[in-house]
């Protein structure tokens, strides 16, 4: 505080100032400014908080996060988790675009389409190279064993806890103002609520809410199971959208044409034509005795090793402040999750929703 | 519409001239303008000097200025001998200070 200067004030032409309404205005003005400038902060802000649940809580969030070594505000909990999970998915999924163990490359991308368009995202980690299947699973380990488990549990039972929300709220919220103002279809959104419920069922129940099944995850089998159950379930929600994209998408994979252009030098360059895009000319190397793009492989151990890097001071061990921050503020998240269900009324859940989501922006805005 | 909300400043540049402001500032709607002075690494030992010789990110212009100006004068250090980084926006500030740049940020 710098002094008795003020921030902001109100304002008005001249001559309004001399009307009976600007006196009347200042009058009644002059009580509730005097309680703002005395009262308890916390009163205020509680007396506050109805009419803007989404900016308070939004400003108390990003006052719980900390300014770390140039990289800005962050969230030390959902960054973390955050990055590591985005980059061991990125990892497998880009890598996987790959191919397998074809005896030619555009057998390989053949396989992988196929595998793909029946749900079978097994095919991505068999195209890998055995040298970076390690690689993958080492970052896997790594990121389960750097992991706070309490953390970790809580987020799986939140998750399940909006679970529960979802399937005894769902009348609540669908006939709520909150989604008829929304712009987005009702209808469609009723008819595919039993699927995404599902979905994060499927997540909830995975290897993914145990990090010591994580630790020693079978990237195959996690894909073959719950991944292929996610693609299924993808693809009942899709055939609920009027364009139902996801499913054309994988419809494209089943026509998809390759063809070799030339082998020479130990490299063979494929054409691969997708339906209504244009035709890609790639070529292809062998490593590990699997064939793969030549990009790729000279991209693969700069971009592990940056993203070790990243993991690395990502994943630090965090303190144990930065840990009760964390558990903290899911606990206040946990709170609101349980005022949802206790709920009776739409008028009940609607507020209590906002603040909810509200701190779920703020989660996420604060990461950076 | 009668009553609006402005900042404190908007009435400088009209008193700074000798000139009555086009508007009214008629009353506070709080009472004390504040700010604060973030560091890459937690310094319990700070001490407003350190400031110069740093490279110091802060708002340039109106009130926010005036306000910094303010109380680093009251802890002895004048603004003009600090090594201020100036930027367009918010934005840029903040993704300045985030590639690095600045050792303080305002």
């Amino acid at each position: 505080m710098v002094g008795p200067v003020a921030y902001s004030s109100l304002i008005c032409r001249w001559e309004w100032l001399e009307t009976e309404d600007a006196k009347r205005f200042s009058d009644a003005y002059r009580a509730p400014r005097e309680r703002v400038s005395t009262a308890d902060p916390e009163k205020i802000a509680k007396t506050e908080v109805d009419f803007f649940p989404f900016n308070l809580i939004l400003h108390y969030l990003i006052n719980q996060t900390y300014f770390k070594k140039g990289q800005g505000m962050k969230n030390i909990f959902f960054n973390r988790t955050i990055i590591l999970i985005l980059s061991i998915v990125v990892i497998v999924f880009i890598s996987g675009c790959s191919k397998s163990a074809a005896t030619t490359p555009d057998k390989v991308v053949d396989t992988v389409a196929q595998g793909l368009s029946k749900n079978q995202p097994q095919v991505l980690w068999n195209a890998l190279p055995e040298s970076y299947q390690k690689d993958v699973n080492e970052l896997l380990s790594d990121f389960a064993a750097k992991m706070d488990k309490d953390i970790w549990n809580k987020t799986f039972e939140l998750i399940q806890k909006i679970i529960t929300i979802l399937k005894t709220k769902k009348e609540l919220i669908l006939t709520g103002d909150m989604v008829n103002k929304a712009p987005f279809d009702k209808k469609q959104m009723s008819e595919s609520w039993g699927s995404f419920v599902a979905i994060l069922e499927i997540i909830v129940k995975s290897e993914l809410a145990d990090l010591d099944k994580i630790r020693k995850l079978s990237i195959e089998k996690f894909l073959a199971g719950t991944v292929s159950s996610l693609m299924k379930k993808a693809s009942e929600v899709s055939k609920l959208e009027k364009e139902n994209k996801y499913n054309k998408e994988l419809d494209k994979l089943i026509r998809i044409k390759t063809s070799i252009i030339k082998t020479e030098n130990e490299e063979t360059t494929i054409k691969i034509e997708v339906p209504d895009k244009e035709p890609e000319v790639v070529v292809f190397i062998k490593v590990d005795n699997k064939w793969i793009p030549k990009d790729l492989a000279g991209q693969w151990k700069e971009k592990i090793s940056e993203i070790k890097n990243e993991l690395s001071e990502a994943s630090e061990k965090i303190t144990v402040e930065e840990k009760q921050k964390a558990l903290g503020m899911m606990k206040s998240f946990d709170g609101i999750l349980d005022q949802i269900l206790a709920a009776k009324t739409k008028e009940d859940l609607e507020p209590i929703i906002g603040q909810g989501i509200g701190m779920l922006f703020g989660i996420f805005l604060s990461k950076d | 519409m009668d009553v609006g909300q402005a900042s404190v400043s908007l009435s400088w540049i009209d008193l700074e001239k000798g000139e009555k402001p086009s508007i009214a500032q008629f009353a506070q709607i709080n009472t004390l303008d504040g700010f604060f002075v973030a560091a890459r690494e937690t310094d319990s030992h700070f001490t407003w000097d350190k400031l110069k010789g740093s490279k110091f990110m802060y708002v340039h212009g109106g009130q926010p200025e005036a306000m910094l100006r303010y109380g680093a004068g009251r802890k002895g250090v004048d603004l003009d001998e600090v090594d201020g980084i100036n930027k367009q926006s918010t934005q840029d500030m903040m993704n300045s200070w985030r590639r690095g740049e600045a050792d303080y940020f305002h």
